[in-house]
């Protein structure tokens, strides 16, 4: 995976596998990943009105000249906590993902969708203009009809197979359509010589990474991948 | 020289620390605030690529807790070190806010500073940290702050001006993969959290040991070749992190007891920031540095073996920089009410993004629904609304839910028929609560007066009571922006059409008849220049609505009707709502015109010009016939002469208010005056009589 081509290597980097705790050899991919978000948070949490203290006993750290300064309070990293898992139902992966602040408070949907973790901000609400998210036809010089963008891959809400805690994921069968029709199209593009590769149709292992490696790349358009 | 800055830890909580927490409270601790042991990790600092700007931005360094934190074993995530610690939790905010911060935190810093006197390799104890907590399990929400003591060193430990700089530029790359190697077989299978190291006898190669061996294994080496070396969760790259502080402290105090402590202490320090040898094109990104200790005559005082615990600092700041707790808010995750709001609104925000990118979601679930009966239709158009995401709703029924309700009216149960039946609006709110808890449902119970059933003079309180009912009824039009028609009767619709028409609302209408139904909007109040206003339920009725109800049997007086109808009537009378909500005119939408091939409209061609909203048409009127399956689109002109939506009657509303209203209920004949539908009646008449009817030749007989 990592020979061909660096293109791919920051998204399939950083990748632990854990095996599922009953089912040996079953198991799934895992990495934590770190974000930002576009818009300055107004640190709600923070601000809760039971937490005003005026305590003075504690030495102020300001006093302290052996203490770095704080130059971190202004941009606050999120936690993405990433997973690749299999989806029986499917028969195919999912990326699934939960994603909270340093205090360990989970996003809330508005929230999520403004991070850097998601390729560009859509807006939460309607203009006249479309706002929906398409994904790039494989090779824009195409021009054939069955090449036409494929949609947004639908974001669900749904409990994570093996561990059971409530994660974000995107729903494998929309994934799933998109990286056939990718593969598709390059099959196309290879017989008509526009792509290097003798065309022959890929079996086995071979066929499954080029799937793996197509399906990253169709994440990638609406997901920061790269760890 | 410069005074060496260490980057303070700050704390990464995972979700399942909470959840954790939460279970360890009600399962053991329950009222104990006895303090628990609890265990963290930390790694090497990382940086993270900002795709926008292309820098590379070094990551707060973080001390990370998760659920396993109160396990006694767990398996460390790959390439971090553990950290030990102790939590208190307090049961109330109060006891929080009052606690003894100070003494908690020196009690945790006199642990470290028993195993820096006593302990052969204090390193496991240089990291401990403090946790408080008090955890609201009500509002999900768990008020903490952590501490990590580290001791100040008087005077400061310092250094060159030239500051820290790559490991690599330092010690070569040869040097730092045999430091690095031979570290990982100290900890067993990954680097431990300190360690020292000195070169070996074979050139470029390095020897490491466990940080307590420190007199022992730089016995015979010089200050200037001694490397002490920590896993650094900092990625500053003029800062390392904050466990070496405590480090220092430790070899400064070996210092102080050894036979050289008058001599100043000089060495070089090794911040490990990689996880694994780099690859052969990548750099390493460990920095380095030379430090030092200056000497300062009695400073040595406070180290003396024995000696009191030295004075330490350590407690977190909150994201706005102040000392002070920080607060995780998980209701998101597990207060079941946010999570069914969470889940509803996600479900209609898919249909925009998978289908509809221009629907204006946050539109309809703002408007707010006043529906006038809670009977077939007003419970079937409430939840039709509810499925919308509509968030208020109030019901208005004058009634009590009775036997025959419940199998035709969804929100009804045959519990809330018992004892005289539950008032209909207020069940009929609360089963809609029942269903989403996120819903601002409210019922009244209220009778609207109608033309055609005076209002008896005395006793005086009758009519106090309608005109209360009626400004109730006006307050409540004016709070809500849609009102519904849902009543049983065609009298009772006038009031509110009236109403609606003066306080500019969108009026919707429902009849049924036995299996037929109408489902109407009514016609805004102003429109533009040569756009034909649109009717109401009266505009085509040449007689004021009068008492239908009053001696007529049963099944004249409830509507019966076929069970389909009323769903189908309510779910096409909210579509209609939605569809007019999405369209940029709202109610001035004009009516789609009659299609070329008379009724049957070809369902995909999509009209051109203003006529649809991005759900569809908006028409005027449907008229619904269920023996043929089928649906009419009826547009009506509103009627210059109707008792029910004209000028002429909102004029007389707008000057005379409730004196007005009691004119329409008490008199009959006092609505077609006003209008002056009776001159109508009148002419017409007049034009009856004046027809010559020819008669026929003959008997006037039949013949058969």
């Amino acid at each position: 995976m990592y020979g061909e081509g660096d293109a791919l290597g920051g998204a399939v980097a950083g990748w632990t596998w854990a095996d599922h705790p009953m089912a040996p050899g079953y198991g799934h991919l895992h990495r934590t990943a770190f974000v930002k978000e576009r818009v300055d948070p107004t640190h709600p949490a923070d601000s809760d009105s039971l937490l005003s203290t005026d305590d003075e006993w504690i030495v102020d750290m300001d006093d302290d000249p052996s203490a770095a300064p704080d130059t971190q309070s202004n941009t606050p990293v999120l936690t993405v906590q990433q997973y690749i898992v299999y989806s029986p139902t499917f028969q195919v992966p999912a990326l699934y993902f939960t994603i909270h602040d340093s205090s360990g408070s989970p996003l809330p949907l508005d929230r999520l969708l403004s991070t850097t973790l998601f390729q560009r901000p859509f807006p939460m609400t309607t203009t006249a203009t479309s706002s929906a998210i398409l994904l790039p036809p494989p090779d824009s010089s195409l021009s054939e009809p069955e090449d036409a963008p494929a949609p947004f891959p639908l974001l669900s809400q749904g409990d994570h197979p093996i561990l059971g805690t409530p994660c974000w994921y995107f729903h494998p069968c929309e994934t799933s359509v998109a990286v056939k029709e990718l593969m598709d199209a390059r099959e196309r593009e290879q017989e008509q010589g526009r792509q290097p590769g003798s065309g022959e149709k890929l079996e086995g292992e071979a066929l499954w990474l080029r799937w793996l490696k197509t399906w990253f790349a169709v994440l990638s358009t609406v997901v920061e991948m790269r760890s | 020289m410069t005074v060496v800055q260490f980057n303070p830890l700050t704390s990464t909580v995972s979700p399942s620390l909470w959840h954790a927490l939460t279970k360890l409270k009600i399962d053991v601790l329950k009222l104990s605030q006895d303090t628990v042991p609890i265990s963290a990790s930390y790694s090497a600092g990382r940086t993270v690529t900002d795709r926008e700007t292309g820098t590379d931005v070094p990551l707060p360094s973080t001390l990370t807790v998760a659920g396993e934190a109160f396990e006694a074993t767990t398996t460390l995530p790959s390439h971090s070190v553990s950290a030990l610690g102790v939590l208190k939790n307090f049961n109330t905010i109060e006891e929080f806010k009052a606690a003894d911060k100070q003494a908690l935190f020196n009690d945790v810093a006199q642990e470290i500073w028993n195993s820096i006197k006593s302990s052969p390799d204090p390193s496991k104890d240089l990291s401990r940290f403090l946790l408080i907590t008090f955890a609201d399990l009500k509002k999900y929400k768990f008020y903490y702050w952590f501490a990590f003591p580290a001791f100040i060193s008087k005077p400061a430990w310092e250094i060159e001006e030239s500051g820290w700089q790559t490991a690599e530029d330092n010690l070569g790359r040869g040097a730092l993969e045999s430091i690095f190697t031979s570290a990982q077989s100290l900890g067993g299978s990954s680097t431990p959290a300190f360690f020292l190291a000195r070169p070996s006898s074979i050139p470029s190669e390095y020897e490491t040991a466990p940080l307590g061996q420190y007199a022992t294994f730089f016995a015979n080496t010089a200050q200037s070749s001694r490397i002490v070396a920590f896993l650094d969760p900092s990625a500053h790259p003029q800062h390392p992190g904050w466990p070496l502080r405590n480090a220092l402290f430790y070899i400064s105090y070996l210092h102080s007891l050894s036979p050289h402590s008058a001599q100043p202490l000089r060495l070089s320090v090794l911040c490990l920031r990689d996880s694994e040898l780099p690859g052969p094109e990548k750099p390493w990104k460990s920095r380095f540095g030379i430090v030092s200790l200056p000497l300062a005559p009695g400073a040595s005082a406070p180290l003396e073996e024995g000696g009191a615990r030295p004075a330490a600092v350590g407690w977190e700041k909150n994201t706005l920089g102040k000392l002070a707790p920080r607060m995780a808010d998980l209701a998101p995750m597990m207060d079941p009410t946010q999570l069914a709001d969470q889940a509803v609104d996600l479900n209609l925000k898919l249909m925009r993004w998978r289908i509809l990118p221009s629907l204006d979601l946050e539109r309809v679930s703002s408007t707010r629904c006043l529906l006038l009966g809670a009977g077939t239709l007003g419970c079937y158009v409430g939840r039709g609304l509810m499925a919308w995401g509509v968030r208020t709703i109030t019901f208005v029924d004058s009634g009590r839910v009775s036997f025959s309700n419940p199998v035709r009216q969804p929100l009804f149960e045959f519990e809330d028929c018992l004892n005289g039946g539950k008032p209909k609006a207020e069940a009929a709110a609360a089963a809609l609560k029942r269903v989403f808890p996120g819903v601002n449902a409210t019922g009244h119970t209220l009778s609207i007066p109608m033309p055609g059933h005076p209002i008896p003079s005395s006793p005086p309180s009758l009519v106090e009571q309608a005109r209360a009912d009626v400004e109730k009824l006006e307050k409540l039009i004016d709070e809500h922006d849609v009102v519904f028609l849902l009543m049983d009767s065609r009298e009772s619709r006038w009031l509110p059409t009236l109403l609606g028409k003066a306080k500019g609302k969108v009026v919707i209408n429902a009849a049924l008849g036995f299996d037929t139904y109408l489902v109407m909007r009514h016609g805004a109040r102003t429109s533009e220049a040569d756009v034909p206003k649109l009717g109401c339920y009266y505009c085509n009725d040449i007689v004021a609505p009068a008492d239908s109800l009053t001696d007529r049997t049963l099944d004249q007086m409830c509507t019966v009707t076929r069970p389909g109808l009323a769903s189908i009537a309510s779910s096409t009378a909210v579509e209609l709502l939605v569809s007019l909500l999405q369209h940029p005119k709202g109610n001035h939408a004009p009516s789609p015109k009659p299609s070329q091939s008379g009724s049957q409209r070809d369902p995909s061609a999509q009209d051109a010009g203003d006529e649809s909203s991005v759900l569809g048409l908006v028409p005027h009127q449907l008229r619904g016939y269920l023996a043929q399956f089928n649906n009419v689109l009826i547009t009506g002109a509103a009627y210059e002469r109707c008792t029910g939506c004209s000028e002429i009657v909102i004029s007389a509303y707008e000057k005379e208010g409730f004196e007005m209203m009691l004119k329409a209920f008490n008199q009959p004949g006092y609505l077609e005056q006003l209008t002056g539908l009776d001159k109508l009646h009148a002419e017409g008449e007049a034009a009856l009589e004046s027809v010559d009817w020819e008669e026929e030749e003959g008997e006037g007989e039949d013949d058969f």
